[in-house]
């Protein structure tokens, strides 16, 4: 099982990075990292020879998107640091001001205002933006067509100006 | 593409597009003279590069190894679960492949044994060697018979060694070294 464990180092923190900022939560992206790893393995005889990364990708953002339903239904656990970010995941969650003056940093609101938007677009920004993947690399990985690809990529990013705007980061727009 | 045409909306609309550099250099071009003279586009726009450029500076997060050794643990403890098929595939064959084997060698062993027997039992064969020899004891013995029979003259005559004894003797003497040369002549008769 040698190329096993070099997928898994290879691909591991691109599989961790795309759990953590899809759930915004180390711990939650630590748990769907790994289970993401044990159906790579699970599931192994089907993939070896393949794209193996498009296909953990795809395999990542459905367990990340188990958590998330998880997390809405009140099983999972919220604590620390991370609590704005579960707190942003119920409706209506009206924007903290004082959140908004003690996070200046853009790049800190950005990684939080994309644990707000909605899926397929969040996944999608994610791997464009992010991890900079292709478009052909994206409809690869989530078996989206490419132009749709775009339309959510450009809806996503109009989704994270909004959230932004929302939450007092006008002063970025000068 | 004529100015009147780019409006604030189409703006909104094609922003993205824009970012992406997926206009042609016209739709560019009018896009940016009305960027130049409307301030909430600009504004729009300028947000819109802002975030794009922080996105692109996250960072890749680093996988912790607890992850990883917790998947391992995880894995290991399916293993046998998971591969069900093919282990039982394999032990199948294995012990299928055992069993010809040992049956192989049972029959083998059992044919050897058999002719290793066949080959131990001995066979009575008397040599020409020997045959002379009881011949020539026979005589020897017959001879001496026939001293004793004439130093004791009055008892038995020459004639009667010569003509009934000695040819008895013979006669049982050649019986014997047949039956040893030849057993079965002797259950034919």
């Amino acid at each position: 099982m040698r190329d096993f464990e070099d997928t898994v180092a290879e691909f591991r923190n691109r599989i961790y990075s795309l759990s953590y900022y899809f759930l915004g939560h180390k711990e939650e992206a630590e748990d769907a990292t790994q289970e993401a790893l044990i159906r790579l393995w699970e599931n192994w005889n089907k993939v070896r020879g393949t794209n193996a990364l498009a296909w953990l990708l795809r395999v990542t953002r459905n367990v990340c998107m188990d958590v998330l339903r998880k997390r809405r239904s009140g099983h999972a656990v919220v604590s620390g640091n991370d609590f704005d970010a579960a707190l942003a995941t119920i409706p209506g969650n009206a924007p903290d001001p004082r959140e908004a003056l003690e996070t200046s940093d853009l790049q800190e609101q950005v990684r939080k205002a994309l644990t707000r938007i909605d899926e397929p677009y969040r996944s999608i920004v994610i791997l464009r933006e992010i991890q900079q993947m292709s478009y052909a690399e994206i409809t690869e990985a989530l078996g989206i067509p490419l132009p749709t690809v775009k339309v959510y990529l450009h809806r996503g990013r109009r989704m994270l100006r909004e959230q932004l705007r929302e939450r007092g980061a006008d002063a970025y727009e000068r | 593409m004529k100015d009147e045409n780019i409006t604030c909306s189409w703006v909104t609309e094609h922003l993205e597009a824009f970012l992406d550099c997926d206009l042609t250099s016209k739709e560019a071009e009018g896009l940016e003279r009305h960027l130049s003279s409307c301030p909430g586009c600009r504004a729009e726009r300028n947000l819109a590069i802002r975030i794009q450029t922080a996105l692109r500076a996250l960072p890749e997060e680093i996988c912790p190894d607890r992850v990883i050794n917790a998947a391992r643990d995880v894995i290991e403890k399916k293993k046998p679960s998971i591969e069900p098929l093919r282990i039982c595939k394999v032990r199948l064959f294995s012990r299928a492949l055992a069993l010809v084997a040992v049956a192989a060698i049972v029959i083998a062993g059992t044919i050897s044994f058999f002719a290793w027997r066949q080959r131990q039992i001995p066979e009575e064969k008397v040599s020409t060697q020997q045959m002379i020899l009881a011949r020539r004891q026979v005589e020897l013995t017959l001879a001496y018979i026939g001293e004793v029979g004439l130093k004791s003259a009055s008892a038995v005559s020459e004639d009667v060694v010569e003509s009934k004894v000695r040819p008895s003797l013979k006669k049982a003497v050649r019986k014997v070294l047949d039956i040893r040369m030849n057993p079965f002549k002797n259950n034919k008769t």
